[in-house]
């Protein structure tokens, strides 16, 4: 069975990310599938470098933690208002510039959906939620929501 | 019970997953120490002229790549005091790369700690150049602004043998030094001393292939490919004893 349990089923509230500023050393624990919403205003630039050193950016971001048993089928889909062109990373082990990311999404514009996939196995994973800076139309921050999707069978 | 806590992750799965992502599929040898892949909105191919000779690495970025584009080898090992990495990097598919607005990074070292927001030792950018390419090269300092470049360097053709050697050092003894064209044995054509880069926590890992394009590079360059060649890295004691040249 690998059917998807989305987060506005699991989650009816308390799911929104507090006003503080989520960081490396303090980050918002997704414990279940569901619905997140975050202001990456209200965050810094913590990882001007992502995947390896590889991709630069230098964008407000917010950062979540995961850790999984198994991320077959488990999906990450931001969210971002109109206006915030985001980005998305899914990075292992450890919060850092150097870390490795198994994914990362900026395949759409502004207001457009990202969407990254969990390889299969156990993992432990930093979500980082961020937006693309270059493009004077868009804004360099603003609010979102994070859907957490996972299959039925992983709840146990 | 919570379905994201449901197992406890152990040291030998951990391992077993990040081995599990090495490119096995080519039919060439992955270049030492290089063991994994990451491409996203790019083309990216290892191959080689025959099984037994270490891969070239292949990447073309997918006209629909924005910011998250790439297509790039790396790893991760034991810190190191020093290290040495060499390839051949060839541009010969690139047309109308002459200005400096196109530019994508194409290299990278890192290190253990983060000082404090970036990791970098080295990040080499490839920008457009009149009558070929310039490289930006910038070493991280350990303090400061954390990142000092060099002169931008204007290549002489179109394919080139880059080496770049690192030292870790406290105080002012570390150094960052490149090689155009020219062996480790060389004057080396440029270098930055002074370094105080200790505070990185030694040499882990580094990343070679395209990522993080301008946009004025992907619009001009999509589809074609910059090819890594004879990629060398001394960081590989387990394979060789001494490193101290490469293919030209």
């Amino acid at each position: 069975m690998n059917h998807f349990l989305f987060v506005s089923v699991a989650f009816a509230v308390g799911t929104s990310s507090p006003a503080f500023a989520q960081s490396c050393a303090n980050p918002i624990e997704i414990t279940f599938a569901g619905l997140l919403s975050g202001n990456t205003c209200n965050s810094t630039n913590q990882l001007p470098y992502l995947a390896n050193g590889a991709i630069t950016s230098l964008d407000n971001q917010d950062i979540y933690h995961l850790r999984v048993g198994d991320g077959t089928g488990i999906q990450l889909t931001l969210r971002p208002a109109a206006g915030l062109d985001g980005t998305l990373f899914a990075c292992r082990n450890t919060c850092s510039a150097s870390a490795s990311c198994v994914a990362a999404a900026d395949n759409g514009g502004a207001g457009a959906q990202e969407t990254v996939e969990l390889p299969p196995g156990p993992g432990d994973y930093y979500i980082v939620v961020g937006s693309v800076v270059s493009d004077s139309t868009v804004s360099d921050c603003g609010t979102y929501e994070l859907y957490v999707a996972a299959p039925l069978d992983s709840a146990h | 019970m919570n379905f994201l806590h449901g197992c406890l992750l152990e040291p030998l799965a951990l391992l077993l997953l990040a081995t599990a992502s090495v490119a096995h599929a080519q039919s060439c040898v992955a270049p030492i120490p290089f063991q994994y892949e990451f491409s996203n909105a790019a083309t990216t191919s290892l191959s080689a002229a025959t099984p037994s000779d270490p891969c070239a690495l292949s990447v073309a970025m997918d006209a629909n790549a924005r910011s998250t584009g790439a297509g790039f080898l790396h790893y991760q090992g034991a810190p190191l005091t020093s290290a040495r990495y060499s390839f051949q990097l060839d541009t010969s598919a690139l047309t109308s790369f002459t200005s400096p607005v196109q530019r994508v990074q194409i290299f990278s070292v890192n290190g253990q700690q983060t000082q404090p927001q970036q990791s970098h030792l080295l990040i080499v950018m490839l920008m457009g150049g009149s009558p070929n390419p310039t490289l930006r090269i910038l070493a991280g300092t350990g303090t400061g602004t954390y990142l000092q470049a060099f002169t931008p360097v204007s290549l002489t053709q179109t394919s080139n043998v880059l080496r770049f050697e690192i030292t870790i050092g406290s105080g002012t003894q570390a150094t960052v030094s490149y090689w155009i064209n020219h062996d480790f044995t060389a004057t080396p054509d440029g270098f930055v001393m002074g370094l105080e880069n200790d505070v990185y926590g030694g040499i882990v890992g580094a990343e070679l292939g395209l990522s993080s394009p301008s946009i004025s590079f992907v619009t001009a360059q999509n589809g074609r490919a910059v090819v890594f060649d004879q990629i060398q890295s001394s960081d590989d004691a387990l394979f060789y004893d001494d490193f101290s040249g490469g293919a030209q």
